[in-house]
């Protein structure tokens, strides 16, 4: 399966949201990062068909997808932003109303939804009302219900956001299970959500896509901008306010500060393997499109 | 899809419980009516028959076919009272065992208002009617002489409606005539159908469950089409379940179905009814408009569902437009702007202004009974609202743009 965005933009009255959004995408998990606003609920919404793009096209195995009609919308699944769901509805009724929508049989409905919800691990709460699930719970028959008609392509819109990290590794452990042999696209401003799992990561700022990499390839981009210093105290902090400071810890001797920084930093300043966040910091900081 | 649809409008604990207290409310409502309307109750003087005794035994003497002889025997008893309360000096103590409730006054009064006036209405109405269909025919002839073809067809359509219309037999209409002039449960029918339809759409909004199910096979068209069925379906059987009840509680109350078998102009106020079916037949008609009538509501309460965001504004809107039709309705109750009849839905929900009587409506100089009008009207309306909520509903634009062919850019 090869999905590809060509050209896709979206804008609300001055305001670009999306800027001719271009990218190929295999099988695997590709983080959306961006800081709020920067677009990637935007390109999903475009791209599972809630809004309606200004131009572009979106092909899939080389077929354009707004061509493709229903065939393509039994291809994706998909979980929106804080989904509530039916607070009325059981577990089950839910996922076999959802299964209803997508077309699947009520026998292979039924099956399904219990082997989906064995997988992340709500067999117990068949029976439940999703009034009374936990917010994680709550995810977790989100993404149970996306994976239902197991679909090629999984989209996922801030799927951890106000989970606790428990609950934010547990679901992040499923989104791994679940990315064999399909394309995940993980939308998210958590780095950590796509630190561990994603294959590639799109950079999303003002619209634009402004980097698409491995995390290991966008960390490596920024070797050597990554400065860890120690500091006597908080007066000798404010020398370094133009720099991109990623962190701040303070211990007995002083803090420890972590700086990004295209200049050499002065005494006791010590380079850094960079991580995911830094380059998010580094493009979504101070720095400029590139 | 269509099962699920229907249990989330009806599978609510408050809902449910809703439904109950209305229910409750509304047999309490009919038992009320019926205390502050019958005299037929069964206090009695001691060792004296009740009006209500007193009433099914004459009934069983008078009651079914009249005939000469029932109404000569009628008069023979009726008479002697009249002349014995005539000169207002007879004693209202009940203690004569001579008379069946213990006085005169009580015979008297119980045999004029359930029995001499409503007989008296049964045999002058098929001569009233006669004349009615006479006067027609004669202005048919008339107008056409002055080639005024629209009244002439009107008086035609009169004619065929009055002419040998009679009343053949006596029976007990009291309850009857209260129970087709009983409209509290249709507010209580406004209020579950907008407790229950103004969710539709909002509440899928506020749940998140629109952008999800607008991104599944299912979930566009045929989605809001089962949506659409399930609130049509809601309507009917709320309209349908305040229908039962409000029959059986009558009949309860009243302990009598007699009459349902009489022409509805058997009931005094639908002398002029402009439909000569029977009362039984009325009743169903007038279910079937009633329910277009909320029919009407529900759709645009489901429209508004769909055009706001939460499920208060269209809540408030829902409210206020059910206040200002019930208003207007009632302000053009009595009017002869027929056209503000037949537009407003509210008189297919009280629908005996419509069937009561014989007016018309000028269409292209056809005229056309004014119930016949609104009944158009209504299913145009119903009709009308459905497209419009099948068109505003959110669509997916991928589905939507495979349907335009040639279209490059979406």
């Amino acid at each position: 399966m090869e999905l590809e965005f060509i050209g896709l933009t979206k804008s609300y009255k001055k305001k670009m949201a999306l800027d001719h959004v271009s990218a190929v995408l295999d099988s695997g998990v590709y983080g959306l990062l961006g800081a709020n606003g920067a677009g990637k609920t935007t390109l999903i919404n475009i791209f599972v068909g809630i809004l309606k793009g200004d131009s572009g096209k979106i092909l899939v195995d080389g077929e354009d997808a707004a061509k493709l009609g229903k065939e393509f919308l039994s291809k994706i699944g998909y979980m929106p932003q804080y989904p509530v769901f039916y607070k009325d509805f059981t577990v089950l009724d839910f996922m076999l109303y959802m299964c209803a929508l997508k077309g699947i049989s009520k026998r292979e409905g039924r099956e399904r939804t219990m082997e989906l919800l064995e997988i992340v691990n709500l067999a117990d709460a068949v029976g439940k009302k999703i009034g009374a699930l936990s917010g994680g719970m709550r995810q977790r028959v989100g993404i149970a219900q996306a994976m239902l008609g197991n679909p090629e392509i999984l989209i996922l819109d801030e799927p951890t956001a106000g989970l606790d990290p428990q609950e934010r590794i547990r679901f992040r452990n499923l989104i791994s299970r679940f990315s064999q042999d399909r394309i995940v696209l993980l939308a998210t401003h958590i780095v950590s959500d796509v630190e561990f799992i994603a294959n590639e990561v799109l950079l999303l700022k003002e619209g634009k896509l402004i980097r698409k990499n491995t995390p290991e390839a966008l960390e490596h981009e920024i070797d050597g901008k990554v400065w860890s210093l120690r500091l006597p105290g908080n007066e000798e902090l404010s020398d370094y306010e133009d720099c991109l400071i990623s962190n701040v810890r303070r211990i007995e001797e002083g803090i420890d500060v972590r700086i990004l920084s295209e200049e050499v930093l002065g005494r006791g300043a010590v380079r850094v393997k960079p991580g995911l966040e830094d380059v998010f910091l580094y493009y979504f900081g101070k720095g400029e499109v590139v | 899809m269509f099962r699920y649809e229907m249990k989330k409008l009806f599978w609510k604990k408050s809902l449910l419980l809703i439904l109950l207290l209305f229910t409750v409310i509304d047999v309490a409502k009919v038992r009320q009516e019926y205390h502050s309307t019958t005299y037929l109750t069964d206090d009695r003087a001691e060792g004296m028959m009740s009006w209500k005794e007193a009433f099914w035994k004459l009934y069983g003497q008078y009651g079914g076919r009249l005939t000469e002889k029932k109404m000569n025997a009628f008069l023979k008893q009726y008479q002697p009272l009249q002349e014995e309360t005539a000169d207002m000096t007879a004693s209202s103590i009940a203690d004569d065992p001579q008379y069946m409730t213990g006085s005169a006054w009580q015979d008297f009064n119980l045999m004029e208002k359930y029995y001499e006036m409503p007989m008296k209405y049964f045999y002058l109405y098929g001569k009233n009617a006669e004349k009615a269909a006479k006067k027609a025919k004669e202005n048919i002839s008339f107008y056409q002489e002055h080639g005024n073809s629209y009244e002439g067809k009107k008086n035609a359509v009169i004619y065929h409606l009055y002419q040998g219309r009679e009343i053949r037999d006596f029976s007990y209409m009291e309850m009857i005539h209260y129970y087709l002039y009983y409209d509290f449960s249709s507010v209580l029918i406004f209020l579950l159908c907008i407790y229950g339809i103004v969710r539709v759409f909002a509440c899928e909004r506020e749940a998140q469950m629109e952008e999800l199910t607008v991104v599944s096979v299912n979930g566009g068209r045929r989605l809001v089409r089962h949506k659409i069925l399930a609130v049509a379906l809601y309507t009917v059987l709320i309209s349908l379940w305040f229908g039962l009840v409000d029959f059986f509680s009558f009949a309860w109350f009243y302990q009598s179905l007699e009459g349902m078998g009489m022409p509805i102009y058997a009931v005094e106020n639908f002398a002029c009814a402009s439909v000569g079916c029977s009362i039984w037949q009325y009743v169903m008609l007038s279910f079937a408009a009633r329910t277009l009538g909320f029919l009407v509501f529900g759709m645009f309460f489901l429209l508004l569902s769909e055009c706001c965001k939460n499920a208060l504004m269209p809540f408030v809107l829902s409210v206020m437009a059910s206040i200002a039709s019930i208003f207007i309705g009632d302000y053009f109750a009595n009017s002869s702007h027929i056209l503000c009849k037949v537009l407003n839905p509210y008189f297919l929900v009280t629908n005996r202004m419509l069937f009561g009587r014989t007016e018309f409506v000028d269409v292209f100089g056809a005229p056309v009974l004014s119930y016949e009008m609104a009944l158009a009207v209504g299913i145009f309306l119903c009709l009308s609202l459905v497209f419009a909520v099948a068109l505003l509903s959110r669509k997916n634009v991928m589905v939507t743009v495979k349907r335009c062919v040639n279209c490059e850019d979406f």
